[in-house]
This record gives structure tokens, C-alpha cells and sequence, in this order.
């Protein structure tokens, strides 16, 4: 009887085993082949920038934008040139979107925003002298650059390289550490 | 010069006491029938060319004496039975059990501790007795690169994958059990899912020519073996440990197994093993977030009657794999800064910690297979495999999302579950006219589900129908063998097309076909030469990946009009001894028509910057290799062992390299074996040194950073076998990196980002009772 016994409690802990795994294997999320639906688990993305030129009154305002909507791949990216007055000095706010469903477009800038001292904008003017730029926003220690002043020089044209950096935890005001979500290069011409 | 010339004069003075104890290994053991494990009276073994052998007793025993150090084939024998050949390597006096299957009667019946095969032409490679022991607890990847010819693709130190003929993931199958592994194994950072502990041994035969195991495995398979359920009555068992001091890693592993004496043709074994490790350190720094957790379980149920037997066989893989933090990155700015570094930032090494964070890899995998054998009674034999696998792969990026709801449900960026079912049946037929026959057919249905928004491949369901025949014939001298196999593939994808499913239909057929042939030229040589064509149909990567490479920062996009790859291969082995050395030789050339692989196409503008771009293209391609091992008996207890092993891999369409093509190596091994008492097992201890060159094939467009210099490493080992009372032990001593050597690897994907883990000394310490 004893050997019985023995061995029906090593088939029970099979069974168990057993179970447990499929079970396991059922939560998981599935999603139906051929329909639309598309999981919870929705990445962000981001598939836009817009750059907003406004002037130190916060009348004169223009919107300039970085679009790839269809992300990574694909159609390439449409990229607009800034337009800036040469010798003057005037505000830029940046946004950046999720565009990739034109029903439901998503403002990722407030997240950015509630998560401020982990995230830092930096901008590199490729040919150097033509515009300087003063961040105008605060995460309390750090700016962020979502907001700055520009004062630009002389009429030329050249490229602006446009980085936000992702610095949890390791953000120190430059643009060294972290990871980089976004890298664009806009063109501008300043008349 | 002076260590090396006191090392001589100690060798020296050694040898001539060594000498004395020469020639007087003992072989004992018995010849136990493979089908209902009764032992097999009076079977006669003997030494191949020569006339010293004995003969088993009435219960199967047998004891052979005055054995030298080497290699020896041993010819078994029993009534009724061809003579048959087995070739084994003795060093040191041991005890081992044949197995013949005696309803088998005329075919190739004898083989060690593994189920029957029919004789490849195919070069097969196995680990002996002591590096098997040296290498428990490793991931199956790091134990397979002690193969000569196996080399091994990694991510970091945690994730590595065998290369065999400079093959891997798709072009290689693995066999677990007899079943074909599932998994998402065409990425490079998808190690097999298979708890190394479970197998007694491990089989890799090279090339795509042993159809009976399946199609399209251009580079070989690997076959992972467990040992023989015991038919003897009682429990037995095997506890293994293992301690490494460089990741502090804590591995164990506990195997019970039985036999009632009330009912003796059921037998039982239960299996379980735990690991846990920490971060990773290079000689000057810690790698942060690379720790592993694994837990793993596994039983066996047998029963065998009469004329048929049964086994059922579960296993689950559960493993947590940290990601090396400093591997993550943006964009292609950040991989140039990284690769500039000549170390990881100051954020990415941290001293040392168990704790896994993000990013890392989630991973289970299940199997049940059950298994049924039918002897017939004209001698042939059924078996059929019935078996299910579930695979779920969840892949935890650095950061969460930005939205904190999301962010708090901490789900995986990337997520697969894999579900397959296997049946397949064997038919070995009856011996006609001394040919050798057998039969097969499979089945494969295979489900996969992307269950996160990054669907960097997508669902899909393949079915799979194969059916083979294989011939073999032994003459006196020489075998002969020929193979066929068809395969049928249909596989309908369904990808996101712009916010919608769209599904794309794909069938592919295969044949996978061989011939060879094997020579006896003396008793001491013999040769091997194996023919094969096969063809490979495209895998879902290669026909509809789409997205961002982490990690190699590139675009890579599958291509839905791929050919399938188109395979000629020849195979030509040499086997042999001359006086005190003997040697393997095993020489290759493969030639791809529509060979699939990544073809650079440019950079792709993203909003993260510029990526560059690679698409799957077919191709011709040419690979060669030689693979030699040689082996040096300089006295019975001190032997020196020499390795090579080269690869030329090229596109032939344009003249150019192959990427991630192993770089040739060699490695040179002293091992002194020291006996202090006559019935003891010898301490054995060996000093190893390996040279791996720079991959110097290679293109500058299709590389994102030049291979790293050629490098070489020293290991030490011992080993120290017990018995204490009725235990059997064994203590392992091994010293990985031996000097600290800072080096980068070419067939690791982080060498941008890291140098490889510095000294380790592993401890093992392994228990039978």
C-alpha cells in the first residue's frame, strides 16, 4: 500500500506543476489575430516636435515641426526650416507629440514636465556663433529647456541639433549623461 | 624561463615513476540488454587489433585489466549479435555499463549510456567524462564552446548561444530529449532555455546531413541527452554545488531517482535545480545589473515491459537575466560615445549586488513529452514522440514609461509566448539484405502571440510537416549511409500594418538529403566522409522583423519575397593514433546559394537621429573550416593536448566578409593525472591556454566598430574524486581568466560597451548516493 501511496503523491506534485504553468501561460494578454485591437501595453512614442517661435511680447507666432509619424522606418521624416528674424531676440517653447494615430493625438510635453529633473533639452547650433541660447525653465536645481530665449546674430542660415536626453537619477545640467529619446537636426535661416 | 625549466626537471623526474604504473588501468562493468535492462550472460568485449578481451559472467559482469592510458575502440559482442565497436578514452581505471539492445539484433546496437543510433558519417563531437563534470552548472552555451569546433555567441557574460560551423540560431537545432527546442532562438540574444543539469550528455553533430533529426540546420545539431532511468530497486541520487567567486553565483542542483523492488518496471527520476548571481566583474570594474536568478525543476516516469516502453518527461525553465545597464542606449550618438569610453560611465558600474533591475529578460519555458517505444517482433522498432512546449519571453526595458499609471503596472516592452506541439514517429525496419533502414514523419504546429505594443516580429502560426528515410550498410571495412528528408512549412503571419492586422501568407518546401561514407584503413584510422544538400526556408525574423535593434543601435527589417537557402556541403573527417598520439581532424566547405543575411542599406532618419538601416537579402556565401585536435601522451599520467580551429567565411556575390564569423583559435592543455593511492581515482589537475586571434575578415561598412585584438587566457583546474562510505564524490576546482586579463570579445554583442569578466574561481563539489 505504501509504495501506492508514494507514488500517488509524485503524480500529484506533476500535476500540480502541470497546472500552475498553463495557468501561467492563460494571463498572459492575448490579442485577437485580424482585429484592430491592440494590447494595453501601448508604447510611447514620440513622433513629433514642434518648435513655437513667439517674440519677448508674445505676439508675432510661428510653428515650426519634426514629424515622423509612421516611426521608425518607413516614410522619412518631414522636417520644416526654422524661419527667425536675424538680430533679435525672442522666446521658443517646444512640444513634443505622439501623432502615430491621427485620432488621438498625444501631448507627451506634461510628462515630460511631471518627471522635469530627469529630462534636459540641449540645443547645439552646428556652425557655433549664430544664436545663443539662455534656458529659461527650472526643475528646481537644473533647467530643462523646455522654454528658452534666443538671441540670435547676423542673417545666415546653418543647422540646430535638438536632443532630449532621458537623466534619471544622473542629471547634472549637461548633456552627458543619460540616454537620448529624441535627436533632431532642424535646419534655420535667420532674415 | 627558470619557472618553466623547474617545471621540466620536475616532469622529468616524475615520468619514470609515472611509467611504472603504466598499462594497468582497469575497464569493469556490465553489459545490461538497452530494452528490458536484464544483463547480458557470457557477452564477450575485447580490444579492437588485438586478442586480449574477456568475457561477461552469468550476470552480465566483466572486468578487463592491464588497459594503458589513450584511446582504445572496444569491441562488444553477444550471441546473435554483429560485432560492434565503441571508442572510449581511458585515463584512469572506471567502471562502465554497456548498453545493447538485444531485440536489435544485426544493427548497430551498442552505444554508451544513449539511446541506439544508426552510426553517422557526420562528425559528431562529445564531451568526456571530465569535462562534463568541469563544466556542470555553466548555461548550455559556455558548456557546448568545449566542443572542438563549438564556439559560442553572447550577449554580456548570461546570454550565450552555441556556434557550430560558424552557424547559429536559426541554422542550428537543438534537441532536448529527443525533442526539438522551441523557442524564440532567432535572436542572438535569446540563449536556449534548457537547464544544463538535466543532461547526462551532450552530442553535437556538425553539419545538416543527420535528417533524422530534423531540416535546415545548415551549421549542426546539438543534441541534449539524459541518462537511463535506473532499473536497479531503490533511491538514488546526485547533489551538485557550485560557488564562483567573481559573481558570487550560488548554484545547485538535487536529482532523486528509483526504482520499487515491488514493481520493477517502473522507474522514476525527479530533478531540481536553483542558481542566483550577481554583478559581473571585468578586471577593473563591476558591470551593473547583470545578475541571474533561475530556478528550474524536471521529472521522468518510465515504465518498460515486455516489448514496449513508455516515458514521460516534464520540464520548466524559469530564469531572470539582468541586463548590462551600460548597454542600453538611445541612438547612434550614444553607441559612438560608448564605444569612444574606454569604460562604462561611473553610473553604469557599481560594486557588487544581486539585485536585478531594469532592463532585463523574464523567461519560461515548459516541455512535456511523452514517449512510447514498440519492439517489433520481426526486430524492428516504433517509437513515437508526442510532445508540447510553452515559451513565454518578456524583455523589460531601462526605463518605464513616461506616463506614471503605465509606468506603475511595470509591463514588459516586449513580450512573446511561444505554444508548439511536436509528434513525430520513428519506424526502424527490420534488417534486409544487411541494409539498415529507418523511417520517420513529424508534425509541427506552432503558435506565436505578441502580447506588447513593440512587435519587433509578429504573430504567426506555422505548421510543419516532414517525413525522412534513412539506409545504412557496413561492409567489412567500410559503411555506407544515405538520407533523405522533405520538409513542408506553412506559415501565415499577421503584422500591424498602419494600426490594422494584415496577414501574409507563406509556404516553403525543403529537402534535406545526404550521402557518405566511412573507411577503415587500419586499426588504428579511420576516415569519414559525408555529402550533403539541404535546403532552409526562411524564418519570421528574416521574412518580417521590423524595428529597432537595442543594443547594436540599427534598423532591421525582414523581407517578405526572401528564397529559402540552398546548401552543399562535404564533410571529410579523419580519425586516428600513431604511437603516443592520437588525433581528430575534421575539414569543411559549405556553399549558401541565397544565403540570408543582414545586408547594410544606408542610414534610416528617425526622430531619435539617424539609424543605420539593414535589411535580410539572400546571397551566395562560402564557408570553410578545419577543426584538429590532437592529443599527446607523454607518460600514463601526463598528456598534452593541442586544439585548432579555423573558419573562412565570404559573400561571394560581392567579395566581401561575413559578419559575426568566429575568429580562429587554439588552445593548448597540460593535464597530469596523480594517483596517491591504487584504489583511488586519480587527482587530476591541468593548466589550459587559449588564444583567440582578431577577426581580421572583415568589412569596415558592415562592422559598427572594429573587431577587438586577439587575446589569451589562462585557466587552471583540479579535480579531486572521493568515496566516503557509500558516497561517491567529486571536488572541482576551476580558475577561469587566470591573470585578469582585460579583453573584448568579437562574438560578444556588448564588446562596445564592456571588457569580459575578469578571474573567477569556480567551485564544485558533486555528490552521488
Amino acid at each position: 500500500m505504501k509504495r501506492f501511496t508514494r507514488l500517488a503523491l509524485l503524480f500529484m506534485l506533476g500535476a500540480t506543476v502541470f497546472t500552475a504553468c498553463k495557468d501561467d501561460d492563460d494571463d498572459s494578454v492575448n490579442n485577437d489575430n485580424g482585429g484592430t485591437t491592440i494590447t494595453p501595453n501601448e508604447e510611447e512614442l514620440i513622433t513629433t516636435v514642434a518648435v513655437i517661435y513667439s517674440d519677448t511680447m508674445g505676439m508675432a507666432m510661428d510653428t515650426f515641426y519634426f514629424r515622423d509619424p509612421d516611426g521608425d522606418g518607413g516614410n522619412s521624416p518631414e522636417i520644416d526650416t526654422l524661419h527667425l528674424p536675424a538680430n533679435a531676440v525672442f522666446d521658443i517653447n517646444l512640444q513634443f507629440l505622439d501623432e502615430s494615430d491621427p485620432n488621438d493625438v498625444e501631448d507627451i510635453t506634461a510628462e515630460i514636465q511631471m518627471e522635469d529633473d530627469e529630462h534636459f533639452v540641449c540645443f547645439e547650433d552646428q556652425a557655433g556663433l549664430a544664436i545663443s541660447i539662455e534656458l529659461r525653465d527650472s526643475d528646481g536645481t537644473y533647467p530643462v529647456g523646455l522654454s528658452s530665449r534666443w538671441t540670435s546674430m547676423g542673417a545666415t542660415q546653418g543647422q540646430l541639433k535638438l536632443s532630449l536626453k532621458h537623466q534619471p537619477g544622473v542629471k547634472d545640467g549637461t548633456c552627458a549623461p543619460g540616454d537620448t529619446d529624441v535627436e533632431v537636426d532642424f535646419p534655420y535661416v535667420l532674415n | 624561463m627558470l619557472k618553466q625549466l623547474s617545471l621540466l626537471a620536475l616532469v622529468l623526474w616524475l615520468s619514470p615513476l609515472l611509467a611504472q604504473e603504466s598499462c594497468a588501468l582497469k575497464l569493469s562493468g556490465t553489459i545490461i540488454d538497452e530494452h528490458d535492462q536484464s544483463a547480458l550472460s557470457y557477452a564477450s568485449i575485447q580490444f579492437m587489433g588485438s586478442s586480449k578481451g574477456v568475457s561477461a559472467d552469468d550476470k552480465g559482469k566483466y572486468e578487463l585489466g592491464g588497459i594503458c592510458p589513450g584511446i582504445h575502440t572496444l569491441i562488444i559482442t553477444h550471441i546473435g549479435c554483429k560485432p560492434d565497436t565503441v571508442q572510449l578514452q581511458i585515463n584512469q581505471s572506471q567502471e562502465r555499463d554497456f548498453y545493447l539492445e538485444h531485440h536489435w539484433e544485426e544493427l548497430k546496437t551498442v552505444e554508451v549510456e544513449s539511446e541506439s543510433d544508426l552510426e553517422q558519417t557526420a562528425s559528431t563531437v562529445e564531451l568526456d567524462s571530465n569535462e562534463l563534470a568541469d563544466s556542470k552548472g555553466l548555461p548550455l552555451g559556455e558548456i557546448l564552446k568545449k566542443m572542438n569546433g563549438v564556439s559560442s555567441m553572447r550577449t554580456g557574460s548570461n546570454i550565450s548561444k552555441p556556434v557550430i560551423q560558424g552557424f547559429s540560431a536559426n541554422r542550428i537545432q537543438i534537441l532536448n530529449h529527443g525533442v526539438q527546442h522551441e523557442g524564440q532562438q532567432w535572436g542572438d540574444e535569446h540563449a536556449p532555455e534548457i537547464d544544463p543539469f538535466v543532461s547526462a550528455n551532450y552530442r553535437v553533430i556538425k553539419g545538416a546531413g543527420a535528417v533524422k533529426y530534423g531540416g535546415g540546420a545548415l551549421g549542426g545539431f546539438v543534441l541534449v541527452e539524459p541518462k537511463p532511468l535506473p532499473t536497479k530497486p531503490g533511491i538514488r541520487g546526485e547533489w551538485n554545488g557550485l560557488f564562483a567567486t567573481n559573481n558570487r553565483m550560488g548554484n545547485t542542483a538535487l536529482m532523486l531517482e528509483g526504482n520499487f523492488k515491488q514493481i520493477p518496471k517502473f522507474s522514476w527520476r525527479v530533478q531540481g535545480s536553483l542558481k542566483k548571481s550577481g554583478n559581473i566583474r571585468t578586471p577593473n570594474y563591476y558591470q551593473k545589473n547583470t545578475g541571474v536568478e533561475e530556478y528550474n525543476l524536471s521529472y521522468t516516469l518510465g515504465y518498460k515491459g515486455k516489448s514496449w516502453s513508455a516515458q514521460l518527461y516534464y520540464s520548466q525553465f524559469n530564469s531572470t537575466i539582468g541586463i548590462f545597464s551600460g548597454a542600453h542606449i538611445g541612438n547612434l550618438t550614444d553607441l559612438e560615445r560608448a564605444i569612444e569610453r574606454s569604460e562604462p560611465r561611473p553610473q553604469d558600474q557599481e560594486g557588487f549586488s544581486y539585485q536585478i533591475r531594469r532592463p532585463y529578460q523574464l523567461i519560461t519555458h515548459e516541455l512535456v513529452r511523452l514517449e512510447l517505444n514498440k519492439y517489433l517482433a520481426n526486430g524492428g522498432k516504433l517509437n513515437l514522440k508526442i510532445s508540447r512546449q510553452f515559451n513565454i519571453r518578456e524583455e523589460f526595458d531601462k526605463e518605464r514609461p513616461r506616463n506614471r499609471d503605465l509606468a506603475a503596472l511595470n509591463i514588459p516592452e516586449f513580450s512573446l509566448s511561444l505554444e508548439s506541439y511536436i509528434a513525430e514517429l520513428h519506424w526502424e525496419l527490420k534488417e534486409w539484405k544487411g541494409i539498415q533502414t529507418e523511417l520517420g514523419g513529424v508534425l509541427n504546429r506552432q503558435e506565436n502571440t505578441v502580447n506588447s505594443f513593440v512587435d519587433f516580429i509578429p504573430d504567426y502560426e506555422r505548421q510543419r510537416f516532414g517525413i525522412f528515410g534513412l539506409a545504412q550498410k557496413t561492409f567489412e571495412k567500410v559503411g555506407l549511409e544515405a538520407g533523405c528528408r522533405l520538409d513542408q512549412t506553412d506559415l501565415l503571419a499577421s503584422k500591424l500594418v498602419n494600426r490594422q492586422f494584415e496577414e501574409f501568407d507563406h509556404a516553403f518546401s525543403a529537402i534535406t538529403s545526404n550521402v557518405g561514407a566511412s573507411y577503415q584503413l587500419s586499426n588504428d584510422w579511420k576516415i569519414r566522409l559525408n555529402l550533403s544538400y539541404a535546403e532552409r526556408a526562411p524564418a519570421i525574423n528574416e521574412l518580417y522583423s521590423e524595428g529597432l535593434h537595442h543594443g547594436t543601435a540599427t534598423l532591421e527589417f525582414g523581407n517578405s519575397n526572401l528564397k529559402k537557402e540552398k546548401s552543399t556541403s562535404l564533410n571529410i573527417e579523419a580519425e586516428g593514433k600513431w604511437k603516443k598520439l592520437s588525433m581528430n581532424v575534421q575539414a569543411f566547405h559549405q556553399q549558401i546559394n541565397d544565403f540570408i543575411y543582414l545586408s547594410p542599406q544606408g542610414v534610416d532618419l528617425t526622430i531619435r537621429g539617424a539609424y543605420p538601416t539593414f535589411d535580410w537579402m539572400n546571397t551566395d556565401a562560402l564557408m570553410n573550416g578545419v577543426d584538429a585536435k590532437l592529443v599527446y601522451t607523454l607518460s600514463s599520467a601526463l598528456e598534452y593536448t593541442t586544439q585548432w580551429n579555423f573558419l573562412w567565411a565570404e559573400d561571394l556575390r560581392t567579395n566581401t566578409y561575413l559578419v559575426m564569423i568566429p575568429a580562429n583559435r587554439t588552445q593548448q592543455q597540460l593535464t597530469y593525472q596523480w594517483k596517491w593511492k591504487e584504489e583511488n581515482e586519480a587527482i587530476r589537475l591541468s593548466a589550459t591556454y587559449q588564444y583567440v586571434f582578431k577577426q581580421n575578415r572583415f568589412d569596415k561598412e558592415e562592422e559598427i566598430a572594429t573587431p577587438p585584438e586577439g587575446y589569451g587566457l589562462w585557466s587552471f583546474s583540479a579535480a579531486y574524486p572521493f568515496t566516503y562510505g557509500s558516497l561517491k564524490g567529486r571536488l572541482g576546482l576551476q580558475l577561469n581568466n587566470a591573470f585578469n586579463t582585460v579583453y573584448r570579445d568579437y562574438m560578444n554583442r556588448f564588446r562596445f560597451y564592456t571588457d569580459e569578466q575578469g578571474r573567477d574561481l569556480q567551485i564544485r563539489l558533486s555528490i552521488k548516493f
